[in-house]
């Protein structure tokens, strides 16, 4: 069990830069969810991190080991794929006692471990299988064991849910998540869903365009997130966005068709900023719909209403654009019916259209 | 309808197959010498085939067929083994190079490639026999296509030149299509090169080894071009395969009943060998689904 410490690291390609100087710390013994959009580079990382990809510059270090440079079979880390990967012409016990057999472990040893394995992993009655005679979900448990059988230092982990259908993804994230405590092994884990990072993470890296954006704790990232990309990133449905004017005599946000008296704090955070665009962010769970009309609420009518059971998620059009907010299940609304919308000023954020930054980032760390 | 579909193909195959295969066989079973009219002609049985199997010559050609077979086939699959890992380990920008440099023995018409070999093992103006005497390893250029040893191992050499290219391309084209996760994941798991080759690569490029081998076996039990084009069967008959005597009665003895024999003789062995690869070969496609 080691930290994994990254240092620059650039990955270029002949005209894509993959990684931009990517420095970060995978704490020991605690789960790091990459997760970003397809083609952020969260993969490329992890394959940089596993040796499979060797980085253009930069530097790998697990413990006190520096790695880059060292092919992978001798970086002590053990890997899961996506598409699991398992070895098809050797049975279920073949393929977990396989890490064990490449590093000459002494046969009844490896017997031992073997079995240990599928009994954590609840799979000793397929030992004798292969891996075309069994479901996705076993599949994906002979993968986790082939990754714990050894005692790696890290585990690296490639969307490995991806292939399961929602039910069993759910299952197994939290078999994971129990099994990754209960070891205590250092867990690099990729994945686009950022419902599956939300819930799985101890940190999270958001990645894009081959860059980091933010790292925290998931609430950190939800509550505080570092730029545009972050916030609508995470958070499902995403946070809304609306492109407004700040005018410093009104005191105000002007929005296409509303006016948004700013309280003490913001305008104190806006204190020295010239008017203009700024980009206003509020997320569809601090949004209140009402359903008459009151001072500073900003107008809205009805355009589609999706039944989650729970609540309804609304679709609301202010002027030309759409907003999303939450209405309790036994709300009794109607398409093109007009609503006033509440913005909670401490569940409000403001971007700068240029950066994209959080003009609240700081003040809220 | 379906039926209608058929029909061009089958028509094909039984004019150019079925029939030619019945008229061989009924030619086997009658004394025929410069005429191929079966009508009027005696029929005598078995006695061809008795003829062919008490035949000296018969054994050793059945005796070379099999040496050149086992022997040619055996190093164009390690040479063509050789050939697709390098090519496969190499940039993938310049495997496709590569491979197109790979495939240039094996585009080249077979009689022309023996033509080719026969002047470089020439005795006089070769230039294998010009290179030893240039460096003084012998004295004199070796007989290599009129020596009985040299002159049959002249035609290994030149068919594995050959066909090892043909190999090198199969086994290619099964190493891409091993997924390459599964070469990641061997790399993760702590296995080094050998090992990998050994447990894994080598494993899932079975099925595609047992095809090739098969289809390469096949080929070379009916060889024909190379002892024709290199040595045309001699000295004597040392190299002589089934294919070429079975040519030989027929168009230069024109003894077309003792040639028909031959002929059978050599399909039915093709089809043995042909059942019992295809057999194995199923057994180990399984686990490619």
């Amino acid at each position: 069990m080691s930290e994994v410490y990254v240092e620059e690291v650039c990955k270029q390609y002949r005209d894509v830069q993959a990684l931009d100087s990517i420095t970060c710390t995978f704490e020991d013994g605690q789960l790091t969810v990459l997760v970003g959009p397809s083609g952020c580079g969260k993969t490329t990382l992890l394959r940089t991190i596993a040796g499979l990809i060797e980085p253009s510059s930069g530097a790998i270090y697990i413990g006190k080991r520096r790695v880059d440079g060292i092919p992978p079979w001798e970086r002590n880390i053990a890997m899961v794929f996506q598409s699991y990967a398992l070895y098809p012409h050797m049975t279920v016990f073949k393929n977990i006692a396989f890490p064990l057999e490449a590093t000459r472990t002494p046969k009844d040893e490896i017997k031992r471990r073997v079995v240990e394995t599928a009994r954590i992993l609840q799979i000793e009655n397929l030992l004798d299988r292969k891996p075309r005679e069994l479901s996705g979900g076993q599949m994906q448990r002979v993968a986790l064991g082939r990754a714990i059988v050894r005692k790696p230092e890290v585990f690296l982990m490639d969307e490995p849910l991806s292939n399961l259908d929602a039910k069993l993804r759910v299952v197994m994230r939290a078999e994971l998540k129990h099994l990754q405590t209960q070891l205590g092994v250092t867990t690099i884990y990729v994945t686009h869903d950022q419902a599956e990072a939300m819930t799985l993470a101890d940190k999270l890296i958001v990645m894009n365009a081959g860059r980091i954006q933010q790292v925290g704790r998931p609430e950190e990232l939800y509550r505080n997130p570092r730029n545009v990309f972050v916030a609508g990133f995470i958070g499902s449905p995403p946070m809304n966005f609306i492109e407004v004017q700040y005018d410093p005599a009104e005191r105000a946000l002007i929005g296409p068709d509303f006016q948004y008296p700013l309280g003490p704090r913001w305008l104190d955070l806006l204190r020295n900023r010239p008017a203009g665009t700024l980009i206003l962010g509020i997320r569809p769970e601090s949004i209140q719909v009402i359903a008459s009309p009151s001072p500073g609420m900003v107008p809205a009518s009805v355009y589609v209403m999706e039944q989650l059971g729970r609540e309804i998620l609304l679709d609301v059009k202010i002027g030309p654009q759409t907003l999303r907010a939450f209405v309790p299940a036994d709300t009794r609304l109607q398409m093109g019916q007009e609503v006033w919308l509440q913005f909670q000023e401490e569940a409000l954020y403001l971007f700068d259209p240029e950066t994209e930054v959080s003009l609240s980032w700081q003040e809220r760390q | 309808m379906a039926v209608l579909f058929i029909i061009p193909a089958l028509l094909f195959v039984t004019l150019f197959m079925y029939y030619p295969i019945l008229q061989t066989f009924i030619y086997s079973l009658f004394s025929l010498h410069r005429t191929a009219d079966w009508l009027h002609a005696q029929f005598v049985g078995l006695q061809n085939y008795i003829a062919v199997m008490k035949s000296e010559a018969f054994r050793g050609a059945f005796g070379f067929t099999l040496y050149y077979t086992v022997m040619t086939v055996f190093f164009e699959l390690a040479i063509g083994l050789g050939m697709a890992i390098a090519t496969f380990s190499v940039h993938p920008r310049l495997r496709g190079i590569l491979r197109a440099v790979l495939v240039v023995p094996w585009a080249i018409p077979p009689i022309v490639s023996a033509m080719l070999w026969r002047w470089l093992f020439h005795a006089d103006a070769g230039i294998f026999g010009y290179l030893l005497t240039a460096t003084g390893l012998v004295s004199k250029p070796p007989a290599f296509l009129t020596d009985p040893t040299l002159a049959v191992h002249s035609i290994i050499v030149a068919s594995v030149w050959k066909n090892a290219s043909m190999m090198g391309i199969l086994l290619l084209a099964g190493l891409a299509s091993i997924p390459q996760d599964i070469y990641d994941a061997a790399k993760v798991d702590g296995a080094r090169t050998w090992f990998r080759f050994r447990r894994v690569t080598l494993p899932l490029l079975l099925p595609t080894i047992l095809v090739t081998v098969l289809f390469r076996s096949l080929w070379a039990l009916r060889m024909f071009e190379e002892s024709y084009g290199l040595t045309g069967g001699g000295p004597g008959t040392t190299t002589d395969t089934l294919s070429t005597f079975a040519y030989k009665y027929f168009f230069t003895y024109a003894r077309f009943g003792v040639g028909s024999a031959y002929a059978m003789v050599i399909f039915a062995m093709v089809v043995m060998v042909a059942i019992v690869y295809v057999n194995r070969v199923k057994g180990n496609l399984r686990f490619k689904e």
